[in-house]
């Protein structure tokens, strides 16, 4: 096992370096370059030369990425065209606020999307199966961001004007003027009332697919000889499905926990847009549309990274957890 | 069967209290302390007067962290501000003497040597400066005759001199060891001293920035502002933002889109802010690309575009018909003349005429070599320009021109526009300065149309322009510059270089509770330190 997952890493390096490559050529292929955002329509064009010559945009092509693979390796991910300040200060900033959300959606999503897998399972065919199926799939193929603006709409707007006992705040991490004056606790409250949307929007879809998939997996499980053999041998129901068939069952479901590694630190970026939460989603599409290259470049490696190692997570999982799985 | 244990039960009672808590708080902010919360779609650039090159954050530079050294009134006339008197040496030279009682925010004294000091670097070519393009390209040098005095020297006497100092010195202690090309990275423009009514106090990026008043600022100046704090919140989505005004979170909500107006007046208690700014949308015709080198095309198809149309129905009424350059609200506009009609018979007449007929009866002019008369429209992807181009190619297809539209991200479009790889755009211009003459020879000077990438990008090239150009950039007398400019406005209507659709109204929205609000094209913060909230 370890030779197997000392030789992915071996392999990972090229990957992310051929990603990271082709990242930063077809960037500056695309039309459009970071200076003209910045300076308007009206700025004369001998203003925009020197700026250019000032970021190193007049190197040649080759040159540039030399220099830009010689400073990332050093750790040094330069500065950002957009924002003028280091890029990791940048992502710094940015982490911790998308890292919150992404968890709290996360948790959310597995716990129920479990849940709701089981009871869907073991009611097969019932009006609650019907009913769950027919939600999952209404929140599963719901875009983000429709469902973000209506989530919006009814708890925040429609209930303030409505005058309900709960309206929920629209925007940010914090009440803006009122944060610091709060106690603790209301700091806390405060926190958790603004996370309520941005994590409902995100958690219906997800949980809606983990919903299906942990439903489909117990339904295979639970027609095994082993659970008739649990039965059989007089357990109760609820040992029956909780400790042999869910614990088999989630194995693969487990394993996806693996792939959202990336979806961890990229953030949503509709419902990050939607709710002003300044994550990372924001600043990578910021920097897209700015052309901002030092940021693109440095969260496109970050997420090539994540994503293979994320694979190589979920492979290791599969193989503990599943004795009859065997990597050579 | 246990009972809960105590973590458990813990929890419990802090999700209760929490919840409580929510309850509590509601969703408005009327709030503990007098801080005013202001909602703005996009992030900051970096504070500093040298290198900023963002219309929002030169507002806060202006009007809230530094002092410049003029400012306007409401009739546009130059006042005193840092410089509380000047002298003009003939129309060569200028020298101003500054107040004494104004101070950075670390205590420091403002003098003649940060004048000076910020001068001279917007001057190097090096530090890519867009004071040098917007206000200096006609002051030669500046020179400090005491640490209150400072002498500067113009290239050529040229019109409203005085306006080439609208804008406020940066601190040469703490900016002059960081290298002119460094200085737009410098850690300082993220967390600025400055020398205005209000101080810096936090900037998270994409989130807030908050600024709390300045206890010392001179009485003469206005004095301290009442507001204790100000706190701009980032909320990119226009339809959120307005929701926040709406419930509540923001007291003000700058800018707001035309189809929000309804929703705002609908409310009651709410403040709305509708002013002609100092954004001017037209079409512009590649002059390099046949048919638009032709002038009686280019009057024709301007002839058929129905302004007050897209007006009303694109802009809910929130714009007026542009005729040039010169904005509406400008001294030196010129007052009497007629708008550009809506003819769709001159342009059948002036179409024809040009060889333009429908030979096919396909509904479509073609000229004698058969050719079709069909370009393509360039826009970005921005809301409001898609309906207007989709509305301008039904126009014009009634007059017989079969426009294919060509919808492009923004960076793309401005390559293209740029590059001057085009037949026709559709985009706007933003005027940076009140200096009448800059935008007309930026965009018409027949020079600039043979350098690349400059602003004349449908390569315009009119004698009598650009003498009226040059005529009206140094005319001196107000009576003088408006009879120049009436002039080029008629010949722009004449030959149409590009057509001029319309200014676009500056729109912002403000909750009742906020007082002292003032918008004007001089921008939607000027009266920052005036701003009141009611209690």
């Amino acid at each position: 096992m370890i030779r197997f997952i000392l030789r992915r890493l071996l392999g990972a390096v090229p990957l992310v370096l051929g990603i990271a490559t082709l990242i930063f050529f077809i960037l500056n292929l695309a039309p459009g370059d970071p200076t003209a955002l910045y300076f308007g329509p009206n700025v004369p064009p001998e203003i925009i030369e020197q700026q250019r010559r000032n970021l190193g945009l007049d190197q040649p092509l080759h040159i540039q990425y030399l220099r830009w693979v010689s400073g990332f390796l050093t750790g040094n991910f330069g500065y950002s065209i957009a924002q003028g300040r280091p890029v990791a200060g940048i992502l710094r900033e940015a982490l911790p606020a998308t890292l919150l959300l992404t968890v709290t959606t996360l948790v959310l999503t597995f716990v129920i999307g479990v849940v709701l897998g089981v009871l869907q399972a073991i009611r097969q065919h019932s009006a609650l199966d019907g009913t769950l199926s027919v939600v999952s799939l209404f929140f599963y193929s719901m875009p983000s961001f429709w469902l973000a603006l209506m989530m919006m709409l009814i708890f925040s707007l429609k209930a303030h004007q409505w005058g309900w006992p709960v309206a929920l705040p629209a925007t940010g991490m914090v009440s803006a003027a009122d944060y610091e004056f709060l106690s603790p606790l209301g700091k806390m409250g405060d926190r958790l009332a603004h996370l309520v949307l941005p994590v409902a929007t995100l958690t219906l879809a997800l949980a809606a697919g983990i919903g299906r998939y942990t439903r489909g997996q117990m339904l295979e499980v639970v027609r095994q000889d082993y659970i008739r053999t649990a039965r059989a041998k007089g357990l109760p129901e609820g040992r029956v499905i909780l400790r042999h068939a869910l614990r088999n069952s989630l194995l693969p479901v487990i394993t996806l926990l693996g792939l959202y590694l990336p979806f961890l630190f990229s953030g949503a970026v509709f419902v990050e847009s939607i709710f002003a939460w300044p994550g990372m989603g924001r600043v990578i599409v910021d920097a897209i549309l700015a052309r901002d290259y030092p940021v693109i470049l440095a969260t496109g490696f970050i997420f090539a990274s994540l994503t293979v190692i994320g694979n190589l997570v979920a492979d290791v999982l599969y193989a503990w957890a599943d004795p009859r799985i065997r990597y050579e | 069967m246990a009972t809960l244990n105590r973590p458990v039960r813990s929890v419990r009672t802090g999700l209760c209290a929490a919840l409580l808590a929510v309850l509590a708080c509601g969703g408005d902010t009327g709030g503990t302390g007098r801080t005013a919360v202001i909602g703005m779609r996009s992030d900051f650039g970096g504070f500093n007067p040298i290198t900023n090159s963002d219309l929002y954050t030169g507002e806060i530079i202006n009007y809230a962290l530094f002092t410049p050294l003029v400012q306007y009134d409401s009739a546009l006339n130059i006042v005193p501000n840092l410089a509380r008197s000047w002298e003009e040496q003939g129309d060569t030279a200028i020298v101003f003497h500054l107040r004494p009682d104004v101070r950075w925010h670390d205590g420091r004294p403002v003098t003649a040597d940060d004048v000076v000091f910020t001068f001279e670097r917007a001057k190097l070519p090096e530090t890519a400066s867009l004071l040098q393009s917007a206000f200096l390209a006609d002051v030669a040098s500046a020179e400090r005759i005491d640490s209150l005095t400072v002498r500067f020297r113009y290239m050529r006497p040229h019109a409203q001199a005085l306006e080439d100092f609208w804008w406020a010195p940066a601190p040469r202690h703490l900016l002059d060891s960081i290298a002119p090309d460094a200085l737009r990275n410098a850690a300082f423009n993220r967390q600025p001293v400055g020398s205005g009514p209000f101080r810096f106090v936090e900037w998270r990026a994409n989130d807030r920035l908050v600024l709390a008043r300045n206890p010392d600022y001179p009485a003469d100046l206005g004095g301290p502002p009442p507001l204790e704090r100000i706190l701009f919140r980032i909320v990119p989505e226009a339809s959120t933002l307005l929701t926040e005004l709406l419930t509540g979170g923001v007291h003000a909500d700058i800018p707001v889109l035309p189809a929000q107006v309804e929703q705002i007046r609908a409310q009651p208690g709410m403040q709305l802010f509708a002013y002609p700014g100092r954004t001017v949308y037209y079409l512009g015709w590649n002059h390099a690309r046949a048919p638009f080198d032709d002038a009686r095309v280019r009057r024709a198809l301007a002839f058929a575009v129905n302004r007050q149309e897209i007006i009303e129905a694109l802009l809910h009424g929130q714009g007026v018909p542009a005729e040039g350059p010169v904005p509406p609200w400008s001294p030196a506009r010129p007052a009497d003349i007629a708008p550009h009609a809506f003819a769709p018979d001159s342009t059948a007449a002036l179409l024809e005429q040009a060889g333009w007929r429908d030979r096919n009866g396909d509904g479509l002019r073609e000229n004698a070599a058969g050719q079709p008369l069909r370009f393509s429209l360039l826009s970005s992807d921005d809301a409001l320009r898609r309906a207007v181009v989709e509305v301008l190619q039904s126009q014009l297809r009634r007059a017989g021109a079969d426009v294919q539209i060509r919808v492009v991200e923004f960076q793309t479009m401005l390559a293209e526009h740029r590059n001057r790889e085009f037949d026709a755009v559709f985009t706007n211009w933003i005027l940076d300065n009140f200096r009448v003459s800059a935008a007309p020879f930026a965009l018409f000077h027949s020079t600039e149309a043979d350098r690349a990438r400059s602003a004349n990008r449908s390569s315009v090239r009119d004698p009598v322009l650009d003498t009226l150009i040059e005529q009206g950039g140094a005319a001196t007398d107000l009576a003088e510059q408006r009879r120049i400019w009436r002039d080029f406005t008629l010949r722009l209507q004449q030959q149409q270089p590009v057509t001029f659709m319309f200014w676009l109204n500056e729109l912002a929205a403000a909750r009742g509770d906020l007082s002292g609000v003032g918008m004007d094209a001089r921008g939607e913060l000027r009266t920052l330190r005036q701003w009141m909230l009611d209690r």
